[in-house]
């Protein structure tokens, strides 16, 4: 009898994916989308001579605006406020950097957790309801959770994943209308 | 006999084609009953198109969503089923009061013209049949919304239950 191998096992498809936490919401990223991870106290960002600008900022960039972080290279946004979320308590945050165009832009979360190596198969489409009600493109996919996961570590009570649990993954791009991409290409 | 002989036999045979025609409209005018699952929002009891219902479950872990209406409480997953959460009391006028989602709430997941929506609602009770006869439309006085979005009211255990137009709702939801 012919030796039969049966189909080939092909390497399942995974995307990494880094968890963080703005407040008590969880999200995900891929970090292909993240050029880097700072630690900033948040108090000893720099902040914008206001009086000095020639340019309006769009309000909600404004309003979203923490500071300048190394050097003034980088313009550190809350990520709460950018999503409409009730404002996350932290002055210690960590801040994820994110290119945009030309420049680097930093995102003001709580708490980062370790890189996830997730499989194609566990991305869900957001239910057509919710899609269509979205007011930005902010949400990209939701994450499944095959098995439970820990993060964090002594943060059990928010950090303990069950498995089913849906984590939203965000597009960090959707978060800007385009007045806030032409400010953040041109102008920032 | 000679009253018989009075009717032809052409006769006979159109009284009783009339006769099984009528029957058969007869037939077809007894309405079907019509089965609705009743449930709560805050105090008042709703109907919802039992046809429309795919599964009635226990909320669970609700996923939020940024970025959406304060009527989409984010995403559920109900066996491998991913399907939003709304809660359709602020569209209907309805004050948003905290839902008690360990003990009596559920989601009811629902499929309208091809969508899939799961309406939280405050507890369920049973399905409940209604002629059409005992359908009404529904009152004014009810208040906008709620009038607008009912498809009709009915008597139900000595109180109004509300029939929700559920297609509509949803569709005021996506406009």
């Amino acid at each position: 009898m012919p030796f039969n191998p049966g189909p080939l096992a092909l390497p399942a498809k995974k995307i990494e994916v880094l968890l963080f936490k703005s407040g008590d919401w969880l999200f995900g990223s891929r970090t292909a989308e993240i050029s880097g991870l700072a630690r900033a106290e948040i108090t000893l960002l720099v902040p914008t001579n206001r009086a000095a600008e020639q340019v309006t900022w769009p309000p909600r960039l404004e309003r979203a605006f923490l500071g300048w972080l190394k050097d003034q290279a980088v313009a550190v946004f809350r990520l709460d406020s950018l999503l409409d979320l009730e404002a996350t308590e932290f002055d210690l945050g960590r801040v994820i950097l994110i290119r945009y165009g030309p420049r680097t832009i930093g995102l003001a979360v709580g708490q980062v957790f370790e890189v996830q190596s997730v499989g194609l198969e566990q991305l869900e489409l957001l239910p057509t309801l919710v899609e269509l009600t979205l007011e930005r493109p902010t949400v990209w996919l939701l994450l499944r959770l095959d098995s439970p996961l820990n993060i964090g570590g002594q943060d059990t009570a928010a950090a303990n994943l069950q498995v089913g649990q849906l984590v939203t993954l965000l597009d960090f791009p959707g978060l800007f209308n385009s007045d806030e991409q032409i400010f953040l290409t041109n102008w920032l | 006999m000679s009253n018989e002989k009075k009717f032809t036999n052409e006769q006979i045979l159109q009284d009783v084609r009339l006769r099984q025609q009528n029957d058969s409209t007869a037939a077809h005018s007894v309405k079907p009953r019509l089965k609705f699952l009743v449930c709560q929002l805050n105090d008042e009891w709703y109907g919802i198109d039992a046809t429309l219902i795919r599964e009635i479950s226990r909320i669970g872990s609700v996923t939020r969503v940024p970025n959406t209406p304060s009527y989409v409480l984010g995403v559920v997953n109900l066996r491998g089923n991913i399907t939003a959460a709304l809660d359709i009391r602020e569209p209907l006028g309805l004050e948003r009061r905290p839902l008690n989602t360990h003990t009596t709430a559920r989601i009811v997941v629902c499929e309208i013209e091809g969508v899939q929506a799961g309406i939280v609602v405050e507890a369920v009770s049973e399905v409940a049949d209604f002629n059409q006869s005992q359908i009404e439309p529904p009152l004014l006085s009810l208040g906008s919304e709620r009038a607008l979005y009912s498809s009709g009211v009915v008597q139900y255990q000595n109180q109004l239950l509300f029939l929700l137009n559920l297609a509509l709702v949803l569709e005021k939801l996506k406009a």
